[in-house]
């Protein structure tokens, strides 16, 4: 099997599979418009960084035959299951800037499976929280003035129980 | 440093997509950058008879939006960002409904008529006539969207609908010249014979003689009109089910089935054409309209699918027929529920040039060759007449199968080298094993002495030769493959 080397942000050069590495649509399509050879020259990937990049490396590895996603697949018939399979459940255990990290590097090398676990991880985060306890979780500011939560209060209290 | 805030919207909102509404109502409370993107996103689909948030179909929420609309006026909340309006159930048009009591209905039919909804899609995925019929705020409603929409060029509108023919023309309450996408689920219904009904406990109607039921025309009209306006349709999907449905002359139905044919054709975008038949277990001809008529879709339909109960008639149509654009043929067969089962296999024209008409028949050629996909499942017993050659044809007809044909004769070549070479080898290694067996077991017993000849001590003998034992097996045999012993019956594919 034919590798192929990746060139991280930090400047560390890491070889894959080249079946591992086309999990990622940007890199797949790189490889077809030069035709296929890159045995010999790196990959730059400018947005990622070694440590991040390994770690998605290390998801294509574990997920290199799983079968396409199907292509045309309508955004109302993707299920809003949260639910994720137990492998990419402990991938995913990680600080919360890796997390992000994860799901922008997964955004930029359009590896769309990996990008939907990040979010779901994400989302699971936020569900059935109260807007302060979403604010600790995630560290942030609060930035309204207490009249401008007032009107937001006014605005959606219709839909509240 | 990555923080969640420091995420682009697109990805707040492919977040956002795994929340429910009672979630995103806080997470808009969080901070400045979830509420812009959660508001817009929250209002951007509205449904109405969806819990939306979870009650809303309960009569407070409702109530309490049109209040708070009514008072604040309606750009103080999202509407602004509805883009998508789908119609969930129709519940939300039932008089004494919520909506409808708290002026909800009326409310946002107004803030479509005046452009301060800019409505893109109508999506309507449930709603029947019965709450439409006769009542005014509901029929108001879709008038305003009409006049809206008919402002409104093609790729500014858009309309999909999933209604049956009969509700789809109430009233003239739909833009169909927008419609893009529409599913119709269609039920035939007509007389049945008294033995018929008695064999299925069912209640008769008397059968007029040489009568087709008007309920049978009745929908070929329908169908015929909605596709002579709805010029702009990519995707549609007719679904026939048969309420003691069983066909007569075709004849009788021929005249509207052209009309049909002809709307069908004048049909310029139509992409996808699906029509299926559904319902497993009720005893009623799963057609469509006949099954001796074949509908030819129009030259623009890339992918096809085709699932009801034809006959012979309808196949020599078929392979005649070249679907010009067509890349991709699904093609199913039903149950096909016929009692007579007399329209299936003689068609009368054709039985007086000799056509015996006999379900197990061949079509010789097809005339498509543009395929990239095709599925069908090889009907080996099938429900219905099915040409015994259709694969053989397809495949010899449309190059770019060549790759699924080479895996599907893979496959089945796989299986049957298998099975063939299965019995032969087992069978010349039970022969072989029991020879090898015996003789070993002459010189062990001649070399121990009967006196001390153990069952056990033979096999432990054996044993130790495994290896050599094996390779002399493998040895004989090759030797007996060579000398042919089956006489040339090890693939015998005489029988295909």
């Amino acid at each position: 099997m034919s590798t192929i080397k990746l060139l991280s942000s930090d400047n560390a050069e890491l070889a894959v599979d080249k079946e591992v590495a086309e999990r990622s649509i940007l890199i797949k399509n790189m490889l077809e418009d030069v035709g296929g050879d890159m045995s010999d020259q790196a990959i730059p990937i400018p947005n990622v960084n070694e440590a991040v990049l390994r770690k998605v490396i290390e998801w294509c590895e574990h997920h290199k035959s799983d079968p396409p996603p199907p292509a045309d697949e309508d955004s109302d018939s993707r299920k809003k299951s949260t639910d994720i399979e137990e492998w990419d459940q402990k991938f995913m255990q990680v600080d919360q800037e890796m997390l992000f990290e994860i799901i922008l590097a997964a955004n930029y090398l359009d590896i769309k499976p990996l990008l939907d676990v990040g979010c779901k991880t994400v989302a699971n985060m936020i569900k059935g929280k109260s807007p302060e306890e979403i604010r600790k979780t995630f560290n942030i500011q609060n930035d309204f003035t207490p009249e401008e939560e007032d009107q937001i209060r006014r605005e959606n209290e219709w839909a509240e129980e | 440093m990555a923080v969640i805030t420091s995420l682009p919207p697109e990805l707040i909102r492919a977040i956002l997509f795994y929340l429910h509404n009672e979630d995103l109502f806080l997470v808009l409370k969080v901070c400045k950058y979830f509420n812009s993107i959660a508001v817009p996103y929250l209002w951007s689909q509205f449904s109405l008879g969806d819990p939306w948030p979870r009650n809303l179909t309960s009569n407070s929420p409702i109530g309490r939006l049109a209040r708070l609309t009514k008072k604040n006026g309606p750009d103080t909340l999202g509407y602004k960002y509805i883009s998508t309006l789908r119609i969930d159930n129709d519940k939300a048009f039932k008089q004494d409904g919520a909506y409808i009591k708290h002026g909800f209905i009326e409310l946002l039919g107004d803030l479509v008529e005046s452009g301060t909804v800019p409505l893109r899609i109508l999506d309507v995925f449930h709603l029947t006539r019965y709450h439409l019929e006769g009542n005014d705020h509901a029929l108001n409603f879709f008038k305003k969207i009409k006049k809206y929409s008919e402002t409104k060029a093609p790729d500014e509108f858009d309309l999909k609908l999933r209604a049956d023919p009969a509700t789809i023309l109430v009233d003239d309450i739909f833009d169909l010249s927008k419609l893009s996408k529409l599913y119709i689920p269609i039920t035939l219904q007509n007389s049945i014979s008294k033995k018929f009904a008695r064999s299925h406990n069912l209640k008769w109607r008397r059968a007029r003689e040489g009568a087709t039921d008007e309920n049978i025309i009745e929908n070929i009209v329908a169908l015929t009109k909605i596709m002579s306006i709805t010029v702009h349709i990519r995707d549609l999907t007719i679904t026939v089910s048969s309420m003691y449905y069983e066909p007569g002359p075709i004849h009788l139905l021929l005249e509207d089935l052209n009309k049909m044919q002809t709307a069908f054709t004048n049909l310029r975008r139509l992409h996808r054409l699906e029509i299926r038949a559904v319902g497993w277990d009720e005893p009623f001809a799963k057609v469509f309209f006949h099954p001796a008529f074949s509908l030819e879709p129009p030259e623009s339909v890339r992918h096809l699918t085709l699932a009801t109960a034809v006959s012979v008639f309808w196949w020599r149509k078929f392979a005649g027929y070249p679907f010009r654009n067509v890349e991709s043929l699904n093609i199913d067969s039903p149950v096909i529920g016929i009692q007579s089962k007399k329209w299936m296999s003689v068609f009368n024209e054709e039985k007086e040039k000799g056509d015996v008409g006999d379900w197990n028949f061949i079509i010789k050629d097809v005339a498509v060759t543009t395929l990239k996909k095709f599925i069908c499942p090889e009907m080996k017993d099938s429900y219905m007449p099915y040409p015994r050659d259709l694969h053989g044809c397809i495949y010899r007809k449309n190059r770019a199968l060549d790759g699924l044909n080479l895996e599907r004769m893979k496959k089945k070549v796989r299986r049957e080298f298998g099975a063939h070479s299965h019995d032969y080898f087992s069978f010349l290694a039970q022969r072989l094993t029991e020879e090898m067996s015996d003789t070993y077991c002459e010189t062990y017993f001649e070399d121990a002495g009967p006196a001390n000849a153990e069952f056990l001590d033979c096999m432990e003998e054996m044993r130790l030769s495994n290896h050599e034992l094996r390779i002399k097996l493998a040895q004989q045999l090759l030797e007996w493959t060579k000398k042919d012993v089956d006489g040339g019956g090890f693939l015998d594919y005489s029988k295909y």
